[in-house]
């Protein structure tokens, strides 16, 4: 006997390789979306530079001139490494 | 004076000679000119007053001793003697009788008519013919309205007999060659149920004709025989009515029937009360008789329309499954409605029907809201107020509530194929009101308070008329359960397992979003929208992985964002290294499209297409990837035992025996010794290229509310135990609010206090808890 497999529809979901399941600041899962999108994947995408967390984009978002950490991180308790 | 009184004593005698009539003697009565005389002897003298009184006495003791007696006696002596036809019968002889000894009174009447005195208040013959009717018709025998009633329902088939002869003839001057045809057809007469050459039809007519003379000149017509023309009437319209009407909804009757009662019943009415026209019987009416036929009309008329309105009413249940088809009759009934009082016949019956016909076990839920639909659609006709609908429709209502799949059969009708479902055309409808915004307001028209009308009678005074007047079904639908939540949540099981089966429209589904949008809101069907952007953007990274030829195989993913689908099942199993092998490589390949993102495999989903070669046989199958799995563990070996299978694919023997059907269906493996599996090689070939048997299955990839349910409470029972241990023992009301504190605070999850003591009890059934003096605590022995 001899199966060939013509083609194969399997599921998978997708999520963020990241260090952490929700954002440092909103505190939302990162695999949905931030308070402002609609749409999660590539419409909201994760921000990693800033932090020693990623963060959800319109919560990294920072006026400009301020320095970026300090200002989000004054609610909220860095972990992790 | 002794001449004088002489004098008064011969013209007494002459008057009295002359008024009372001379029954069995020839003697020929005075004639005016000498009763003048003997009258006005007696006027001289003053006495001339007691003449009429006298005579009134005489006629009333006549009446009561023998006349009377008489008349009756011929319905008494009937009783012994054989039942005779009414046409030949005593009816007409006792009347016959009754009319020569009356009539010989109404001359005289006439004589003393024409000598009073003028500005009498009464006519003296009215007054007679009172005297007749109270004194003949003060007692009758049961008897005689079965006799009155069977000879003029003889009478009435010969005459309908007569009529039809007529309108067959008349049209074409028939000729004799026709007549004979006719007596082909059947022997008998429909009049008088006799052979033709026997038929005394016209002798009845002759006969009832002379009758309806003789009574109606003694003031007795309506009398006698009105009660038994109503009924001998009535009984004809509902016969004609059940005939014509029963069971047919697609034409309207109302108007037929109307023309019938006014041609054929009215006109026989006419011919009892005003003789046959154009004959020597026919008798000019009185304005009084006039009017009271007039009455009789419209009597008749309401009996009509209460008759075919209670016939509909009894058919109400079928006229709804043929909705649109019933239009005519529900029009019809509408009419009905507004002139009789058949409304609250009209719920109950159909509140009962529904109950007996549609609210039962067999009937399939789509079974009952298709009928629903169809209940508010036809109720809309009739009544477009709603308050009919409100009344019978609440019945279905409670009952769908009780079932469990409502919900689902309600969103899967509205996203069915087009124009398999009243629901999806329902909702293709354009102009849908959202729910909050309920029923939009009636216009600006300074004038729509002049076409405002009252609610009906039976209507509910808490709720306002416009609520009702809602024209929306699913928004009816969807208020059975009160939240659209609910349906929300469903339509989303609902997409989630079509995507997942592989088995949907990707335009329709669009297309139902955007009109489901339209309707529920656009966010609370965000979900369903990522849904379906996850399905579109599956294809492109498909294409992408593909086209860029990052792997050679053709596994393709459907790539979906948990966060936003129904909670799936989480089943193990382990593919065949090739394909897990495919399946990493095409991991890779997303990670280089989509930076920073990785994929989590749901193995035990999707769709998997087969080419088998078999030594004699080809198979080209689409199967789900268990089965799949299962064939392609055989190409390397072709013995497995259960157990053996089952650890090589990590699924529950349980699970893999059911699935293994599917090739032991197909002929390809036969299960020797129990529990071992071998692949046949050569079967017979008598399946040949099957797809999917549609037998199989398809099972529900989402986790079922009933199972997130569970886990939900399991949640809780682990807040509930905690709680015991720390304070012993608590009352559920205790419990309730500790819940709601600690554990639904966070969590969205609700429990009812109904829904905590049915889960606290089960746990006391299962004797985890203890149920003692009303409070709950845990065993001791724990």
């Amino acid at each position: 006997m001899k199966v060939t497999v013509k083609s194969w529809t399997a599921v998978a979901s997708w999520r963020w390789m990241a260090n952490d399941d929700n954002c440092g600041i909103c505190r939302m899962p990162f695999d949905a979306t931030c308070s402002e999108c609609k749409l999660p994947g590539d419409d909201c995408p994760l921000v990693f530079s800033l932090f020693p967390h990623a963060l959800h984009p319109e919560v990294a978002e920072l006026p400009a001139g301020e320095p970026a950490v300090p200002h989000v991180q004054a609610g909220v308790e860095v972990q992790g490494p | 004076m002794a001449a004088s009184v002489e004098n008064l004593g011969a013209a007494w005698s002459t008057v009295t000679a002359g008024l009372l009539p001379c029954r069995g003697q020839a003697k020929k009565p005075p004639t005016d000119d000498v009763l003048k005389s003997a009258i006005t002897v007696l006027d001289q003298h003053g006495v001339a007053f007691i003449i009429e009184e006298w005579f009134l006495e005489s006629m009333q003791s006549d009446l009561r001793e023998n006349i009377g007696p008489k008349f009756w006696n011929h319905f008494s002596a009937e009783s012994n003697g054989p039942k005779q036809h009414g046409a030949d019968g005593t009816l007409v002889t006792a009347f016959r009788e009754l009319h020569a000894s009356l009539s010989s009174y109404l001359p005289s009447v006439d004589v003393l008519e024409r000598l009073r005195q003028e500005g009498a208040k009464q006519s003296l013959k009215d007054k007679v013919l009172l005297i007749f009717k109270a004194l003949l018709f003060y007692d009758i025998p049961l008897k005689f309205h079965g006799v009155v009633k069977e000879f003029y329902s003889c009478a009435f088939k010969a005459c309908e007999e007569e009529l039809r002869k007529n309108e067959k003839t008349s049209p074409d001057e028939a000729g004799p060659e026709e007549e004979e045809e006719e007596e082909e057809e059947s022997l008998t007469c429909g009049g008088c149920e006799q052979e033709k050459d026997r038929c005394s039809c016209t002798e009845t007519l002759t006969l009832f004709h002379q009758l309806n003379t003789q009574l109606h000149s003694l003031g007795l017509l309506e009398r006698v025989c009105g009660e038994a023309v109503t009924a001998i009437i009535h009984d004809r319209i509902q016969q004609h009515i059940q005939n014509t009407c029963q069971g047919e909804f697609e034409s309207q009757f109302l108007h037929p029937l109307e023309k019938w009662l006014t041609s054929k019943v009215v006109s026989w009415l006419h011919l009892v009360f005003k003789g046959s026209p154009g004959q020597a019987g026919e008798r000019e009416v009185s304005a009084k008789t006039q009017e009271s036929l007039d009455r009789w009309q419209t009597r008749l008329l309401y009996f009509l329309y209460q008759t075919y309105g209670t016939l509909r009413i009894s058919e109400m249940f079928d006229i709804i499954v043929e909705f649109p088809d019933s239009m005519s009759a529900l029009e019809d009934l509408k009419v009905c409605l507004e002139k009789t009082d058949l409304r609250q016949a009209l719920v109950s019956s159909l509140r009962s029907a529904i109950g007996r016909r549609l609210l039962q076990p067999g009937a399939t839920t789509s079974d009952v809201l298709s009928q629903y639909i169809l209940l508010v659609k036809s109720l809309r006709v009739l009544d477009p107020t709603g308050v009919l609908l409100e009344l019978v429709g609440d019945r279905i209502r409670h009952y769908l509530r009780t079932r469990d799949d409502t919900v689902r059969k309600i969103v899967e009708g509205l996203t069915e194929d087009e124009g398999g479902s009243d629901l999806a055309d329902e909702l293709m409808k354009g102009d849908p009101i959202t729910l909050e915004e309920g029923v939009e307001e009636e216009g600006d028209d300074p004038w729509a308070w002049t076409k405002w009308e009252p609610d009906p009678i039976d209507a509910d005074p808490s709720k306002t008329s416009k609520s009702r007047r809602s024209p929306d079904i699913i928004s009816l639908l969807i208020s059975i359960y009160g939240s659209k939540e609910l349906f929300i949540k469903e339509y989303q099981s609902v997409l989630c397992n079509r995507i997942l089966s592989f088995n949907y429209d990707l335009t329709r589904e669009l297309r139902n979003l955007e009109l489901l949008k339209l309707r529920f809101g656009e966010s609370q069907l965000g979900n369903c929208e990522v849904m379906l952007k996850d399905v579109q953007d599956s294809k492109r990274v498909n294409d992408l992985i593909k086209s860029e030829n990052l792997m050679g195989v053709a596994v393709s993913g459907m790539i979906i964002s948990a966060q936003y689908w129904p909670q799936l099942k989480e089943t193990k199993l382990t593919l065949p290294p090739s394909v897990q092998q495919r399946f990493d490589s095409y991991t890779q390949a997303f990670q280089t499209v989509k930076a920073s993102r990785t994929l989590n495999w749901l193995p035990q989903m999707g769709l998997v297409d087969l080419d088998i070669e078999l030594k004699n046989r080809r198979l080209s199958v689409m199967v789900n990837p268990v089965v799949a799995t299962i064939i392609m563990h055989f190409q390397d070996k072709e013995r497995w035992t259960l157990d053996e299978l089952s650890t090589a694919m990590q699924v529950p023997s349980s699970v893999l025996r059911r699935r293994i059907t599917f090739w032991q269906n197909y002929g390809l493996i036969r299960e020797n010794p129990p529990g071992t599996y071998v692949l046949l090689e050569e079967g017979a070939d008598h399946h040949g290229d099957v797809m999917i048997d549609s037998d199989e299955e398809t099972e529900s990839a989402t986790a079922s509310s009933q199972e997130m349910r569970e886990e939900e409470m399991q949640m809780f029972w682990v807040y509930v135990q905690g709680m015991l241990t720390n304070l012993d023992s608590l009352p559920l009301e205790r419990i309730h609010s500790m819940l709601k504190m600690f554990a639904m605070r966070d969590n969205p999850i609700e429990i009812t206090l109904q829904e905590l003591k049915a889960f606290l009890d089960s746990k006391v059934r299962s004797q985890h808890l203890l149920l003692s003096g009303g409070k709950y605590k845990l065993p001791k022995n724990r």
